[in-house]
């Protein structure tokens, strides 16, 4: 496994990718500000420089508890730190993640907040492939904020980025789409995937709840074209102390999500002593999207180093 | 932004976007994140929950749960109804499908409404088959010729009267007259049938000869196919009743028309498309010995205990990707492998997702599996590695003395022929040990020792190796047979068959039999789906597992724990099968499935007509190839339910000239929800339900440990017109098609007093709430087991779920009145939750399963022994051998010298014909790829993103010719990738189309346009082989597979 690490790494070398992240990282190094809740879930390389032994096995997806504790904060009435883990060794890039986004938050052709990456490469039966879902890191920091007018994004207390979808318009959506540096903001185009075809399918233009507005993707007064969108956690599900609709479905069991203030949460407890992939900070945002940058037990399965150094 | 005569609400103050964005990247460079927090912190503090809607916890009544059937996994959802209309789905948090580990079945609804377990993407998109603008929903009559895709919309009614009636029904093909149901529903009397079963039986044993049949049933000789050969059966076998997806409840609705009420032996599944060879090899090891000969196994095979394994080696079987399934298999899958308590291994030409978690990969030759699996078992053997103290074990006692569930017989002494061949089992008597057809012949310590395979009190033991002569029989074992299988050739030599390295194999071999029980070699596929499929598939799921005893342990080799009797069965409710005049069909169908050659009347030398399937049935490329060979008789009616043999099959191309022809299939009726690639060629489509809207009981499958019955419910209306069948308003379907027919043609078993006084058959939920019923009552006899009633508070959620649903959908007086008050309470109890099962513990006691297959397993296989290949007249192996791929006549394929071997996989965002609707699926992927190596695209000058044909011996001009001036390009894009061994080519299957939306049709002289995005891609199964003696698909004629991995084709760029 060794050494498809070291050829990992050598061709990660020639990859655009990296050099990608390296001019970010000297744009944005010391930017870092570690908001409490976000803080707890840092590791230093330095610290996890071994790769710590393998999370003890439970039974699936762990949701039943992850659910628990949501509808414990939720009546609670704390202000949680919301964060979302990855685990990208248990991701199986089958976009199961992708469709239950879309489903759960109607979005156009194109315009999915959510979108599983897959990298691989050679050689022969040293191959490797490696998947990594992505969304809006709800940065503790987001470039995206900066980029248009005061009001128009805003920080939840729980940590989600919200978007006004009434002002965030046209050059103003466009500039903030511009200025993540994941490119997970999308421009609503307003149009339907069954537009154009015998019958237009009401799935498409029902109402939904977004960033506590009730919206609908019909065209016309009101409606999202040109605006803006993102995840939100899908807060309007944690809000009625449901999960987001990504970590219900995964599959793999690759996803978790918690609050950061709860010193007994899952997500607490899935992060201690892990190694953490720390690029998105050299690229000057602390995010609230978390992904563990380790490799598999017994297997040639590559980690986060293969693309990024 | 004035440019594009847009306003903003801002104050002029604020910056303007761009202006904003060079700000933030030129402070952004210098202070990072900190300007930014204070603007942030500033809106934060402010108003932000000013004016939002309260958050809306979700409702038990929001949803409806019921089955998914994007594949044939069948996982457990929720669906979301919102204003009645299916807006999200979910996995149900009760199904063990959908969630790992599910949650207990008695957990209130309200409780479980804000829980969801997982469902796949394709799954989640199952909205858009439902909400299909393409969808049929009015009965459509063909106009122009056959493939013309010229339709006009009929009522209903009078569609149902000509397919009764027949006549001149198209006169655009030339004034043919069209025969009717209604002529062939010729023999009628069920006590007829059994008196002519009883002859045919006696011809087919030579007790009877056909001059004397005819003299016997000189009255009846009219209703007979071919009186000179009486073993086709009646008329009523002409009609054929053919299905590609078809679970419990829809399938015993439609085979209580088609054989117990219409008296046809023509129904067929689609089974060997997908993996007939395993199911067929899987009941072969199953089969116990009974009179002298083999019966009682189940079409069923083994599969890993997922949730306990240790070791597996995943052979063929694209796990992460398709399979049985990924809502189920996957968590299983994942956690064990990030724990480490799991170790995979990929034996696959494709590196496939999973290789990306696994151990190693082994890139493996396509067809060449039991040449690995043959090195394997040389090394454990050679080794010593297999569980001797089970093999060891001849019988019930002997196994139960160890604590062992299961058996082998690879102990049992089996009589060589002159040949050296091996043949039968010997029977204690020829040795003059007594006994009778059932009693075998172990050796111990040098001695012959009689034993019952069944004998729970007389344990019988027996050496493993034995090669010896006794009364002059010469006598080998099945573990010596199987030994000589595999040192044919050394691993070395083994390896070079199979494209591996020796060592990996060996290592592989090593840590197989390192792990006790733990240890698995799960198949699928990749395995089956070649000429030599039958013994791969022996050779892998087969000799390797038993070799290391591991059946109905933990984490070892599961047969699955079944469904709940949902038909009746001892002290349940209801009897579906009950019927005032039930048929047992007759005669050989026209697949000539389970029926030998040798014995029929048209027996006439080797080679046959077309392949005999003595070991199988639902050879699904046998259907309309054989309709077209008129063999072994003419058909006059195809019926074609949830179906597409020319787009699902390998060389599907070559059904199309019989479809084509009226003269093959005078008639041809599909239930289809689109215009799909087979169903094009219809004279009449009816307008089915999709899963969403229908019933069905998708029972379980081979994986799954746990006893298991999700129920398939209608979740939304349905966008079909309604018709009138026995008086009762509903919308097109399926089982409306059979109640009209049925009423029309007065058929006993449907309408009023079908359940032989027991009840009417109206309509489908007179069937399927009895269904119900039975699941509620479980599995006793008694009442321990039966389902409670619902609470008031639970019937308010059913019912309030369900207000969306019309009368003709819904009514719940009506459904009360089907099972009664007795059963009411219960039936919503089930239907709540959607189905029933095991609590996620059940499924093991202690270090075992607990529903257990427990009985003999064979390693030796006594009937295929005896069985000869119908085309080369040679006896089958009776075991584990390693067989180079051929044709049907065993000759070497001649591909033309094509360099590429091309192979097919799944993407989990498609299901072969039926997933093209849902867009949410080809947002993600447009279309599919031709993914080959590196080594080999530079070898063929091709680059990623070049379009290349796909030509092969089959298909030289890269096309399908689908019709009358019909043509589709069979061009896709390369995609080059170092994850597939060198020499081999891939598609995903589900892109490509030229139906189901992708081209035009003109209905009512109104030409519906396609919609290009279902046309991408590229589906190169017509570049696959078409056998030159049968001119149809390749098979693999014991198995019965159809053949998708053993084509060679050349790619050239565009």
């Amino acid at each position: 496994m060794a050494e498809s690490v070291e050829v990992t790494k050598a061709l990660a070398k020639e990859s655009g990718r990296r050099r990608f992240f390296r001019a970010l990282a000297s744009l944005g190094s010391g930017a870092v500000t570690g908001l409490a809740g976000v803080k707890l879930l840092e590791s230093k390389r330095a610290e996890a420089a071994e790769i710590p032994p393998p999370l003890t096995e439970s039974s699936g997806t762990l949701i039943l508890r992850m659910q628990q504790e949501l509808e414990e904060t939720v009546r609670s009435g704390r202000t949680p730190s919301w964060v979302m883990v990855v685990d990208t060794r248990r991701c199986v890039g089958c976009d199961a993640c992708t469709v239950a986004c879309r489903a759960e938050n109607p979005t156009g052709p194109g315009a999915n907040f959510r979108r599983v990456i897959q990298r691989e490469h050679g050689p022969g039966q040293g191959a490797w492939a490696i998947f990594k879902p992505v969304n809006c890191l709800q940065c503790e920091d987001p470039p995206c904020g900066r980029a248009v007018p005061r009001g128009m994004i805003w920080k939840r207390p729980d940590g989600i980025i919200e978007f006004d979808y009434d002002r965030l318009k046209g050059p103003y959506a466009r500039a903030a789409a511009r200025a993540c540096p994941f490119g997970q903001i999308r421009v609503d185009e307003g149009k339907t995937f069954t537009e154009g075809t015998p019958a237009e399918q009401p799935y498409e233009l029902r109402s939904f709840v977004e960033n506590g507005q009730v919206r609908t993707r019909k065209r016309g007064a009101g409606g999202l074209n040109d605006t803006a969108r993102k995840c939100t956690f899908c807060s309007h599900l944690l809000d009625a102390g449901v999960l987001p609709a990504c970590v219900t479905t995964c599959l793999g069991g690759a996803m978790y999500f918690g609050d950061a203030n709860n010193p007994g949460s899952l997500v607490r407890e899935i992060t201690q002593g892990r190694r953490i992939f720390r690029g998105h900070q050299y690229a000057g945002v602390t995010p609230r999207v978390i992904y563990f940058e380790e490799p598999m037990p017994d297997a040639a399965h590559i980690d986060c180093t293969a693309c990024h150094y | 932004m004035n440019r594009n005569g847009q306003t903003h609400q801002t104050s002029p103050s604020e910056a303007r976007p761009e202006q904003a964005r060079r700000e933030m990247l030129r402070t952004g460079a210098l202070l990072g994140g900190a300007c930014l927090a204070a603007a942030m912190k500033a809106t934060a503090a402010g108003d932000w929950r000013e004016g939002r809607v309260a958050p809306k916890p979700p409702e038990a009544a929001d949803f409806i749960y019921t089955t998914c059937l994007q594949c044939n996994t069948g996982c457990e959802i929720k669906v979301r109804i919102q204003d009645g209309v299916a807006v999200k789905i979910d996995g149900n948090p009760y199904g063990p499908r959908a969630m790992d580990p599910h949650i207990p079945w008695n957990t209130p609804v309200a409780a479980a409404a804000r829980i969801k377990g997982s469902i796949c993407p394709k799954g989640q998109a199952g909205i858009q088959t439902t909400y299909d603008p393409y969808r049929v929903i009015k009965v459509l009559k063909r106009a122009g010729a056959r493939g013309e895709g010229k339709w006009v919309t009929i009522p209903f009614e009078q569609a149902i009267s000509e397919i009764t009636e027949g006549g001149v029904l198209f006169p655009q093909d030339g004034g043919r007259r069209v025969t009717g149901m209604r002529e062939l529903y010729a023999l009628k009397d069920p006590r007829v049938f059994a008196a002519m079963a009883s002859d045919i039986t006696a011809i087919r044993n030579k007790r009877m000869t056909v001059a004397e049949f005819k003299e016997k049933h000189k009255d009846h000789l009219d209703v007979l196919i071919d009186p000179d050969h009486p073993d086709f059966g009646p008329k009523n076998n002409q009609f054929v009743f053919n299905w590609g997806r078809l679970k419990a409840g829809r399938s015993e609705f439609f085979q209580r028309f088609v054989k117990d009420s219409f008296g046809s032996n023509n129904a067929h599944g689609h089974t060997t498309v997908c993996q007939g060879s395993i199911y067929f090899a899987g009941k072969s090891m199953a089969d116990q010995p009974s009179g002298g000969s083999w019966t009682g196994g189940a079409k069923a095979y083994w599969m890993a205990d997922l949730s306990n394994a240790e070791f597996v080696v995943f052979w063929g079987a694209a796990v992460l990707e398709g399979n049985y399934g990924p809502p189920l298999k996957i968590p299983k899958i994942m956690r064990g492998l990030a724990s480490g308590r799991l170790k995979a291994v990929v034996v696959d030409p494709r590196h496939t997702k999973l290789g990306a978690k696994a151990w190693k990969w082994l890139p493996i030759k396509p067809g060449e599996d039991a040449a690995m699996a043959m090195a394997m078992i040389r090394w454990i053997i050679d080794n010593q590695r297999f569980d001797k103290r089970y093999l060891e074990n001849c019988n019930r006692a002997a196994a139960a003395a160890d604590g062992e569930p299961t058996w082998s017989n690879g102990a049992w002494l089996v009589k060589l022929r002159s040949d050296g061949s091996a043949g039968e089992f010997v029977r204690a008597s020829e040795l003059g040990l007594g006994g009778d057809d059932d009693t075998f012949v172990c050796l111990k310590d040098g001695k012959p020792v009689a034993f019952k395979s069944d004998d729970s009190a007389n344990p019988a033991e027996g050496d493993l190796f034995v090669s010896t002569t006794i009364n002059g029989i010469r006598l080998k074992s099945g573990m010596q047979l199987l030994s000589e299988e595999a040192r044919q050739k050394t691993i070395e030599e083994w390896a070079a068959i199979c494209g591996l390295n020796a060592a990996d194999i060996v290592v592989v071999a090593r840590e197989f039999t390192s792990h006790g029980k733990r240890a698995v070699v799960e198949i699928h596929r990749g395995v089956s789906q070649h000429t030599n499929g039958f013994y791969n598939v022996l050779a892998t799921m087969g000799a390797l597992n038993i070799l290391i005893g591991n059946l109905d342990w933990k984490g070892g080799l599961v047969y699955g724990a079944g469904a709940y009797g949902e038909t009746g069965g001892t002290g349940r409710p209801f009897q579906l099968g009950d019927h005032p005049a039930k048929i047992a069909p007759i005669g050989i169908d026209i697949i000539r499935g389970g029926a030998t050659y040798e014995t029929s009347t048209i027996f006439n030398g080797y080679p046959a007509k077309r392949p005999w399937y003595p070991l199988a049935s639902d050879v699904y490329q046998e259907v309309i190839p054989s309709a077209g060979d008129a063999y072994p008789y003419p058909i006059k009616a195809l019926f074609l339910y949830m179906g597409s043999p020319v787009y699902a099959l390998p060389a599907g191309h070559s059904l199309i000239p019989i479809l084509s022809n009226p003269d093959k299939i005078p008639l041809f009726v599909c239930s289809d929800i689109t215009i799909g690639e087979t169903s094009i060629y219809a004279d009449y489509i009816f307008p089915d339900l999709t899963y969403l809207e229908r019933w069905e009981f998708h029972r379980t499958h081979p994986s799954i440990v746990h006893k298991v019955s999700p129920v398939r419910q209608p979740a939304v209306a349905s966008p079909n017109e309604t018709v009138r069948v026995f008086g009762q308003e509903m919308p097109v379907s399926m089982e409306a098609v059979f109640l009209a027919l049925a009423e029309r043609l007065n058929l006993p078993g449907f309408g009023p007093g079908a359940f032989a006084g027991k009840g009417d058959l109206l309509r489908p939920e007179d069937f399927y709430l009895r269904m119900v019923a039975n699941i509620a009552h479980g599995d006793s006899s008694g009442t321990g087991d039966v389902c409670p009633d619902a609470s008031d508070e639970e019937m308010a959620v059913f019912l309030n779920a369900r207000k969306h649903l019309p009368k003709s959908v819904f009514d719940p007086e009506r459904w009360q009145a089907v099972v009664g008050p007795e059963w009411w309470k219960k039936v919503v109890y089930v239907l709540n939750r959607g189905g029933r099962w095991w609590s996620y513990q059940e499924a093991w006691t202690g270090e075992q399963t607990k529903s257990k297959f427990g009985k003999l397993v064979n390693l030796y296989h006594e009937k295929p022994a005896k069985t000869r290949n119908s085309l080369t007249g040679e006896y089958l192996k009776g075991l584990a051998t390693y067989l180079p791929v051929r044709n049907s006549i065993g000759r070497a394929l001649d591909h033309h010298g094509a360099p590429l071997h091309m192979i097919t996989n799944r993407s989990m965002l498609a299901c072969k014909s039926r997933t093209v609707s849902n867009y949410w699926l080809l947002d993600i992927q447009p279309e599919n790829y031709l993914y080959l190596h590196p080594s080999d695209a530079r070898r063929l000058g091709l680059n990623d993103n070049d379009q290349a044909w796909v030509i092969s011996a089959s298909n030289a001009t890269a096309g399908w010719d689908y019709g009358p001036g019909k043509r589709k390009p069979m061009a896709g894009l390369v995609r080059t990738t170092e994850r597939i061994r060198p020499g081999v080519v891939t598609f995903e299957l589900g892109w490509g189309h030229w139906c189901y939306g992708a081209s035009e049709q003109t209905i009512d002289g109104v030409a519906v346009p396609p919609d290009e995005r279902r046309a991408r891609g590229v589906h190169a199964n017509a570049a696959m082989y078409v056998d030159e003696h049968l001119r149809s698909p390749l098979s693999d004629v014991v198995g019965g597979s159809a053949v998708f991995y053993d084509s060679m084709v050349y790619l050239f760029k565009v």
